[in-house]
């Protein structure tokens, strides 16, 4: 039996699409409601759907085999898995974001309102810039707005959200994507399967 | 061997693993000592006269470390072994056999491998600027789509990194690579274990420590690496032998706790319950009676409230 952590939310709906274009189907996972684990019988297979932040700790943990990870996830977690593949979608970017008219004054030390602290870290000390780190766990863009905080870095799809707080890109930090993660020891030991899943997503891909 | 070490020991040995995580506290002196993160260093440091000869050490012993995750002081129990001095291709050979039959023991009939890599072949591969960590990091991952990205990397690395690791198909795609001669060589003497070796270039450690053959094993079941090991010559030059070279590696038993404990269901297999009116003699030979069939026995006055029993015994009003 393979364990699969999909993500909820928007990027799970895609990755269903993306499994199912392979050819791995999980009866209800289309309309999931409140039900969190779905059977693949065929395949000898089970998914369960996880808040995408946890995906990484199910498979670094060997709760689950494998699992769909955006790369901001990863980048903030770090954990020791193998990533397997670009499935190429959930494309957007992290960026650090201020509102239209900031100025940077190199001499303060820069207030940096986040949902991904350890992302802002190494990233500004590879700049070797001092900042404060604001941690926040949603509406992020409102932090500069409200002046609690000088930027924001935060995942930019369209841009959007941004432009109705009036705010900016200034620097992307990273292009990310969902990727598809592995338990080291469960890849040695379930490997006919995984490489499997793995020949059907790349030639649908 | 004792639990702690002077702190400057590890400050000083700084290729060591343990650089980070480190428990420290002062002495009545003022020195500053730490609890030993490690066990190889200090057996390194008492060795003496290794020219021309192999010393081996087993060692069983707990270590502390600052656990990365949740910031919490953690103990550790480390089993391992080392060798150091002469280091040729029969200890190495000799050291791989150990962590085999090491996983063997411990897997307990589950599936087990050995993922052997050179970790020298990589690092000659690797460019010489500030980014090594990075594509190391990325070989670890086994990212090979982040590896691709890499301007001007030296395609060996990912050819390496994606090789199929299976036994007979990996000496057949290496043997004509010159510098992995030794290593080929060493994989087929062997071969009699080749169901559970794994050639997997992607297993990567430190490379400020280790050099040549690194290895870990994995359990089926567990999910990290349970036995991580390989050839650290650096160490031990910089400890003044200078023609010797060493090799060893750790097994992390503390891993194996959550498999194989056959579920126990039950606090006691029997629970005997007495009163004021029962002679302790009575007692005492009711408990001899189940002690010797190997069975978990508890003796109470009353029945405990969470206390989860087989078989109820009551001895009151004898």
């Amino acid at each position: 039996m393979l364990n699969i952590a999909f993500p909820k939310g928007r990027l799970g709906e895609r990755v269903r699409k993306l499994f199912a274009d392979a050819g791995y189907i999980f009866p209800g996972l289309e309309n999931p409601e409140r039900k969190l684990i779905f059977n693949n019988d065929l395949n000898n297979m089970r998914c369960f759907r996880v808040k995408p932040f946890d995906v990484p700790v199910y498979v670094e943990r060997g709760a689950a085999d494998i699992g769909v990870a955006g790369r901001d996830v990863l980048l903030e977690r770090n954990p020791d898995v193998y990533e397997l593949m670009d499935l190429n979608t959930g494309l957007c970017k992290m960026a650090v974001a201020a509102l239209n008219n900031f100025h940077d004054n190199p001499e303060k030390v820069l207030r940096v309102a986040t949902e991904f602290p350890e992302i802002a870290k190494n990233y500004y000390a590879s700049l070797g810039r001092d900042i404060d780190i604001i941690c926040l766990r949603g509406s992020v863009e409102i932090a500069p707005v409200l002046g609690l905080s000088d930027v924001i870095v935060d995942i930019v799809e369209t841009g959007s959200t941004l432009k109705a707080n009036n705010l900016k890109v200034i620097s992307v930090i990273s292009e990310l994507s969902a990727r598809l993660i592995a338990n080291k020891s469960a890849y040695k030991f379930k490997n006919d399967l995984i490489n499997q899943i793995m020949k059907g997503l790349n030639t649908n891909s | 061997m004792g639990k702690f070490e002077e702190y400057d020991f590890y400050a000083k040995n700084k290729q060591s693993l343990i650089s980070q995580g480190v428990i420290t506290f002062t002495d009545i002196n003022g020195k500053l000592m730490a609890l030993k993160p490690d066990v190889t260093l200090s057996i390194i440091k008492h060795l003496r006269d290794l020219d021309n000869i192999t010393q081996k050490f087993f060692y069983d012993e707990k270590v502390y470390r600052v656990s990365k995750n949740h910031n919490a002081f953690k103990e550790i129990t480390q089993v391992g072994i080392e060798a150091a001095g002469v280091v040729d291709d029969y200890v190495i050979c000799e050291v791989l056999e150990l962590a085999i039959k090491s996983l063997n023991l411990i897997s307990n009939g589950r599936n087990f491998v050995l993922d052997i890599s050179n970790l020298s072949v990589i690092k000659n591969l690797l460019p010489d600027d500030f980014s090594q960590s990075e594509i190391l990091n990325l070989i670890a991952a086994k990212n090979i789509h982040g590896l691709k990205k890499i301007d001007g990397l030296n395609q060996n690395i990912i050819k390496l990194v994606e090789l199929n690791s299976d036994f007979d198909d990996a000496i057949k795609n290496l043997k004509n690579i010159a510098e992995l001669e030794n290593f080929v060589r060493i994989l087929e003497i062997l071969s009699e274990y080749k169901n559970n070796i794994r050639v997997d270039f992607s297993t990567t450690n430190d490379p400020n420590y280790y050099n040549g053959i690194i290895f870990k094993g994995f359990v089926d079941g567990v999910p990290e690496c349970v036995l991580s090991g390989g050839q650290y010559d650096y160490l031990i030059q910089s400890m003044g032998h200078k023609n010797s070279k060493a090799i060893g590696f750790a097994l992390y038993v503390d891993l194996l706790e959550n498999i194989d404990n056959p579920k126990n269901d039950y606090d006691a297999d029997i629970l005997i319950t007495y009163d004021e009116n029962t002679p302790v003699n009575k007692i005492r030979e009711c408990v001899k009676k189940y002690r010797g069939q190997n069975l978990n026995i508890a003796v109470q006055k009353i029945i405990p409230e969470n206390l989860k029993y087989k078989e109820l015994v009551r001895l009151q009003n004898a």
